[in-house]
């Protein structure tokens, strides 16, 4: 079983989403209120194999019960073998599902796969009414709970402890085949109950029922047999889910939830052998990460083994929601959808490759509102070392509350990294050099919408901060570098950029180069030269450490830099990050 | 039986030839019942049959789930309706014969689909067909495209059939076109129906003898000779002896069956009604005088509307009481009789026959006809359309915003569908009697029946007595059934 379009209307926080669903093992992302839960919510409900539904008025759309909920959720790969292939159930309502994704209401093609579109519907008389659909046929026909169990679709919610029992309409139950021989074992306990009970001493129980007898009979009652004490199975409240899951003594709800999550969820799954169409909200609640990561390994892998053998149908799907960056290290950006909602119209979006790079490395990303995406490492290091200065300007908050991450985009690829970020309605700024990006690129970006902040007269940011820096810092940084790199490397570099051949006394010193008639401004811009990796040497400060490190003297000496480029533009990312 | 039955059942595509009354429903039922598990769908022509079939597998102890019993052309419907785009059909409601043909060749088209095959073959363990003389060739081919996907299992008689002529969807050639697609098994030659308690045993052996004959297309049948048949020679008017037959047996058979076949629609009428209501007089399923009342109806207005219903109702009755006959008299030059007999003995008539005349809906006019069948001196023969025009107009809905000719429609379908009471004594014809049982046939128009496939259904009706009336002992039944419209 596989659900391949979900559509949703008036459902909670829903007026309207379609989504083509598609892959089997997908895990929605998206800020609070992006109605990821309802999504789930709503699959469930309608392949619910519950007969009865709870729903109120806040259910509805904005509480109005003017317009119906109506979700309609398509299936493919039903077994051929399912009775809900008979022509007296729903094999005439068979639709068709096109190679490139396409819903066609009748499966014209033979290349076609066959599916189902089963719809709920639920008007201001709250009556739930779940029928197959197709265009063809719009009244549909409808389909009990029992038909809808064909489905297999299972939610594995906080709640599992109906799970653990065999219950009515509980998995367990269905695992053991059907029509609970759990109320036969129940019935039978209780009259071994009501045998125990009158075993006991029950003389002022008895007097009391005679006593009843007598009186009823004055008022023309006549007993067929005696009254007598006796225990009313009515009154004994233990009857469905008598019976769970028991781990020696101990009753397996009563472990930890991740425990209790994962043993129900190895129940769903082994109960439905077509493939479960599994639910989970929130799958790291309750989990320490190497048992996500765990989870997430098997879940995945299951699904694409199933896949492989393409011919034999019956495969399961996963739909998740996580708040969790430890899921997605598992999951690569075929898994993700980033789920937005705008006044009321839910969008499913889907990463394209691109995004590829950035969910490696910082995952994290993908659970924020605001990517601040730097071009590489040393940006990188140089907005995490300006994002702790700005925490404290900013009365402790940190750029987090505003839902900012920074993430690396990987140096040349970082600009189609931010357009495919910005497709997924994230709020990007790309922060970087300007002398690598082509002026078109940068028309693209803002185009897109991705603010773009780079540094001015097409200069690098070891160039930039060279020159911006005040007299001290500068010498600071030529410390800093001969510190790291060692004093030889660092003459050597400058003195092939200047193409001179005195050595500087210490090239740490400003006034060393002085000496041997480097101007000041000269040798900034042969530092910030040399500091790139050209001509085949490594560059100085090329990483998230290096970029802190320029960070802190850029920082330390920011009071003096007011109308660089530097200051502006560090203004620039600040004021980005704290607004909204 | 049990043997032929389950042999039937395990092949991949049979015939078995099936003489009237020889056990062919029996063998169905245990064929389906010796399928096993596996769900089989059984496929007649008519929903008098599908009635049947489902009483008798009930009877047999055939579990519903066994199997689905629906017409061929509900079947074709189905497929056709449910993959509108894949069968191109564009009849989702087909009244008229070339509509039923376009459903079948579209449930064909449909079926060169592998999902629907699939459906179809997911939903059905095999297929049984019954009456399959009756097939006509969009049928025949539909079937047979069946046959590839399922085991195909068929029982049918040459000789019962007397249906189809459509021009444009006509009978296959049985010998050349129907028989070799399938393996012949033994044909049902044992006359079991005249064999069970109370019938008439000589009577089956003398039918199966008249079955050699008729088979042979040049043979007589004569009657006499020691022939278990009661034979009324008739002299002109050939309708006294016709009318005798039946008043006779009408006196003699106390709760028996009793049907008499004529094979003209209107002398059937004519003879209905000269027999006092004691017969009743059949109507063919799709009822052309209900739709014709119906249409008249609809397009009279005012005082037009009220004689129309008047004259509906006068064709239904044996003969109108006097004061019926003033009122229609009188409606007949447009207004209503203002004083009289009818003014005294039926005011509450006047008055519903002028809200006809005043009124829009049809509501009034059944009060009318509802009063009219209680009138003292109306005796009805043909309940049939009367009931049911009543009932059309009763129905009918004036916002729903369908004509009267279309509720009367879904009247007679539902009757067709849920089956109809047959009274007791009955005027018929061959074509609306076939597959019916009765415990006693008088035939009416022996000389008229000039093909021996009509004679056949005709004489093989009775199962305890049979009388014939013709003008000469030996009948001579070597023509083919005459072109009719397709019903």
């Amino acid at each position: 079983m596989r659900i391949l379009h979900l559509s949703v209307a008036n459902f909670r926080g829903v007026k309207h989403a379609d989504w083509a669903v598609g892959d089997q093992c997908v895990c929605l992302v998206g800020p609070n209120d992006s109605t990821k839960t309802t999504l789930l919510d709503a699959i469930e409900i309608t392949l619910s194999p519950s007969p009865y539904l709870n729903l109120s008025e806040v259910d509805f759309h904005d509480a109005s019960t003017g317009a119906p909920i109506e979700v309609r959720v398509t299936i493919g790969d039903i077994s051929p073998a399912s009775p809900l292939w008979l022509d007296e159930k729903f094999g005439l309502l068979k639709r068709g599902w096109t190679p490139d994704g396409k819903l066609k209401d009748e499966p014209e093609d033979d290349g076609w796969k066959p599916i189902l579109t089963v719809r709920l519907r639920v008007d201001d008389s709250y009556e739930p009414e779940w029928t197959v659909v197709a265009d063809r046929r719009p009244e549909g026909i409808r389909i009990s709970h029992r038909d809808r169990a064909l489905f297999g679709a299972v939610r594995l919610g906080d709640e599992v402890e109906r799970d653990l029992t065999w219950g009515r309409f509980s998995l367990l139950s269905r695992l053991t085949g059907g029509n609970d021989p759990a109320d036969a074992v129940v019935a039978e306990a209780q009259r071994q109950l009501r045998k125990a009970a009158q075993a006991g001493d029950m003389s002022k129980l008895n007097a009391a029922a005679r006593k009843v007898q007598g009186a009823s009979e004055r008022l023309g009652v006549r007993p067929r047999n005696q009254y007598q004490p006796g225990l009313d199975s009515k009154l004994v409240t233990f009857r469905q889910g008598a019976f769970a899951l028991h781990d020696g003594d101990i009753p397996v709800r009563a472990a930890g939830l991740g425990t209790r999550r994962l043993t129900a969820l190895a129940i769903q799954r082994a109960a439905v052998p077509e493939g479960a169409i599994v639910l989970i909200d929130e799958v790291e609640h309750g989990l320490e990460p190497y048992r996500i990561r765990r989870l997430l390994r098997n879940l995945r892998q299951d699904t694409e083994k199933q896949s492989q053998e393409s011919l034999e149908p019956g495969l399961g799907q996963v739909i998740m929601t996580t708040h969790s960056a430890v899921p997605l290290l598992e999951l690569d950006h075929r898994h993700i959808r980033v789920v937005r909602s705008t006044s009321g119209t839910t969008q499913v979006l889907k990463p394209t490759e691109d995004t590829q790079g950035v969910l490696r490395r910082v995952p994290a990303a993908f659970l924020a509102r605001k990517v601040l995406l730097c071009e590489g490492a040393t940006e990188v290091g140089l907005s995490r070392r300006l994002s702790e200065h700005w925490r404290g300007k900013h009365k402790e908050v940190p750029i987090e509350h505003y839902g900012v991450e920074m993430a690396d985009g990987g140096g040349t690829n970082a600009s189609a990294a931010a357009i495919a970020l910005r497709e997924l309605e994230y709020d990007v700024l790309y922060f970087g050099d300007s002398d690598e990006v082509k002026e078109e690129t940068i028309d693209d970006l803002t185009g897109r919408g991705v603010k773009v902040v780079l540094w001015s007269d097409r200069l690098c940011v070891e160039q930039r901060i060279a020159r911006d820096l005040p007299a001290a810092g500068f010498e600071e940084l030529l410390a800093l570098a001969c510190r790291v790199r060692g004093k030889d490397s660092i003459r050597d570099a400058v003195k092939s950029t200047l193409r001179i051949s005195d050595n500087p006394t210490d090239p740490s010193k400003i006034q060393a180069w002085g000496i041997i008639g480097v101007q000041e401004s000269d040798l900034r811009r042969a530092f910030g030269e040399a500091a790139q990796d050209k001509r085949g040497r490594p560059a100085w400060f090329k990483s998230v450490g290096g970029g802190e490190a320029l960070g802190k003297l850029v920082v330390k000496h920011l009071a003096s830099m007011e109308g660089t480029d530097t200051s502006s533009k560090l203004g620039e990312v600040e004021a980005w990050c704290y607004n909204g | 039986m049990d043997e032929r039955a389950s042999d039937f059942a395990r092949q991949p595509r049979a015939l078995v030839v099936a003489a009237a009354g020889c056990g062919k429903t029996e063998l169905l039922a245990k064929a389906v019942a010796a399928c096993g598990s596996e769900r089989q769908l059984v496929l007649t022509h008519t929903h008098a049959g599908v009635r049947v079939l489902r009483e008798r597998l009930r009877e047999l102890g055939v579990a519903s789930q066994a199997c689905r019993v629906e017409t061929i052309d509900g079947f074709a419907l189905r497929y056709a309706a449910g993959f509108p785009g894949v069968s191109q059909n564009r009849t989702p409601e087909p009244t008229a014969g070339c509509g039923w043909r376009q459903v079948r060749e579209c449930c064909r088209r449909a079926f060169e689909n592998r999902h629907v095959q699939h459906v179809f073959t997911r939903s059905y363990g095999g297929v049984f067909v019954d009456e399959y003389q009756d097939c006509t060739a969009s049928q025949h081919k539909l079937l047979l495209r069946l046959a590839q996907l399922r085991p195909c299992r068929v029982v049918g008689d040459p000789l019962q059939g007397i249906f189809g002529f459509d021009r444009d969807d006509p009978l296959p050639d049985w010998p050349t076109e129907v028989t070799p697609e399938f393996k012949l098994l033994p044909a049902l030659t044992e006359p079991h129906r005249w064999n069970r308690e109370g019938t008439n045993r000589e009577l089956g052996k003398w039918l199966t003898k008249v079955r050699e004959v008729l088979q042979s297309g040049t043979g007589q049948v004569t009657l006499g000779n020691g022939a278990p048949v009661r034979w009324e020679q008739h002299s002109e008017p050939q309708t006294q002896a016709q009318v005798r037959s039946c008043f006779e047996a009408h006196r003699s058979c106390g709760p028996d069956r009793v049907v008499a076949v004529h094979n003209l629609a209107p002398q059937a009428h004519y003879l209905a009604k000269r027999l006092n209501g004691s017969y009743q007089s059949m109507e063919e399923v799709e009822s052309k005088d209900l739709m014709k009342y119906c249409r008249r109806l609809e397009q009279a207005s005012a005082m037009k509307r009220a004689a129309c219903v008047v004259s509906a109702a006068a064709e239904c009755i044996v003969s109108l009481p006097p004061q019926l006959r003033s009122i229609s008299t009188a409606l007949r030059q447009g207004r209503l009789p203002k004083k009289g007999k009818a003014v005294s003995e039926c005011p509450e008539l006047l008055v519903a026959l002028n809200e006809v005349a005043q009124g829009t809906g049809f509501s009034k006019a059944a009060v009318c006809l509802d009063l009219i069948a209680q009138m003292p001196g109306v005796v009805l023969y043909r309940r049939e359309p009367f009931r049911d025009l009543l009932k059309s107009c009763r129905l009918h809905d004036p916002a729903a915003g369908e004509s009267l000719s279309k509720t009367a429609w879904r009247v007679r379908n539902s009757a067709r569908r849920f089956g109809r009471c047959l009274p007791r004594r009955l005027v018929s014809r061959t074509l609306l009697v076939k597959g019916l049982e009765f415990d006693h046939a008088i035939v009416l128009d022996a000389d008229g029946i000039e093909d021996a496939k009509n004679l056949y259904v005709a004489l093989t009706r009775a199962s305890k007595t049979l009388t014939v009336v013709s003008s000469t002992a030996a009948l001579s039944a070597t023509g083919t059934p005459a072109p009719r419209d397709n019903a």
